[in-house]
């Protein structure tokens, strides 16, 4: 669930909102949607770790997120730059 | 379609090839930490900062994009939380964690590489305006909420002010703004600095000649990969 929101909802949302609703330069569109679907970034298990907030899900989803947007992203940026 | 793989592929490569050298124990523990603190203490914040003091400022600031980015970041954190709390009844610092985690990205390690691959240079501009966001807001909020079940807390206050004052990357992007702000033509010594040249493999995906000068990067065409 949370690699699906991080890869693909999130970066659906930004579309919808930076170039649906507000419609913004197609420039800061584009780059707004592939930076949102970049992998989960690291630092996130370091402080699930220190609180004792689920670090192995948290740790699961980082490295699934970061494998799977090795085709994902090219793939988003693919369908949003072509 | 293939050229897009090979764009991004080579900078995903570098992960692998740093985890399977962690694996493999080629890099020492304390190796890896030293070019982790390096990495983010200087050589990121210096490539950022160049990047943004080298942009007109309206390309690097951008307050609709900046709301935008966030609104959509806020949703989809507050959509998450509330999935693992109430459908999967996780308690409140696990969910805050599961939505940090989607909705925070790897903006530090591998933003620059790919934004400045598929976009140019110019794609640091709303690359500073997403670390922000998601830095300075999202993984604040995140912080206070996976310290709800005890452990060290600290106030949102506190922790934004981490976020941004203590945090280099941060500080290089308001820096590299308020720099780009306060001169008409970024300074030389940037423009001439060597030493961040290494961090142009752009140019060869560029039609002009590589090594120009900083301050008119951003009339440069973005080198988009053609499918």
């Amino acid at each position: 669930m949370i690699t699906v929101a991080k890869l693909a909802v999130y970066p659906l949302l930004v579309w919808l909102i930076l170039g649906r609703m507000m419609q913004l330069d197609a420039f800061w569109v584009n780059v707004g949607v592939l930076i949102a679907c970049l992998p989960s970034a690291g630092n996130i298990y370091v402080l699930a770790q220190r609180h004792d907030a689920d670090p192995q899900q948290v740790s699961a989803a980082i490295l699934l997120s970061t494998i799977v947007s090795v085709v994902s992203f090219p793939c988003v940026a693919w369908l949003a730059l072509d | 379609m293939i050229s897009f793989f090979l764009l991004s592929l080579p900078i995903f490569a570098v992960i692998g090839v740093g985890w399977a050298a962690t694996r493999t124990r080629l890099v020492s523990q304390g190796a890896l930490d030293a070019l982790n603190a390096f990495s983010f203490r200087f050589a990121l914040p210096a490539l950022l900062l160049r990047l943004i003091a080298g942009q007109p400022l309206r390309q690097s600031f951008n307050p609709e994009f900046y709301t935008g980015y966030l609104a959509s970041g806020a949703i989809i954190f507050v959509l998450v939380l509330g999935t693992s709390r109430v459908v999967a009844a996780r308690d409140l610092s696990t969910a805050g964690a599961h939505a940090t985690t989607a909705t925070v990205s790897n903006l530090g390690f591998l933003g620059p590489p790919l934004m400045l691959a598929f976009f140019g240079e110019r794609g640091a501009g709303p690359l500073a305006m997403a670390i922000l966001a998601e830095v300075m807001v999202l993984l604040s909020v995140g912080s206070v909420l996976m310290g709800a079940n005890g452990g060290p807390k600290s106030g949102i206050g506190s922790l934004i002010l981490r976020g941004t004052m203590f945090n280099p990357i941060v500080v290089a992007i308001v820096l590299g703004q308020l720099l780009r702000a306060l001169v008409s033509h970024c300074p030389r010594q940037l423009r001439a600095s060597s030493a961040f040249s290494a961090v142009r493999p752009t140019r060869r995906h560029s039609s002009r000649s590589a090594g120009p000068s900083l301050c008119n990067v951003s009339t440069a065409e973005p080198p988009l990969p053609r499918a």
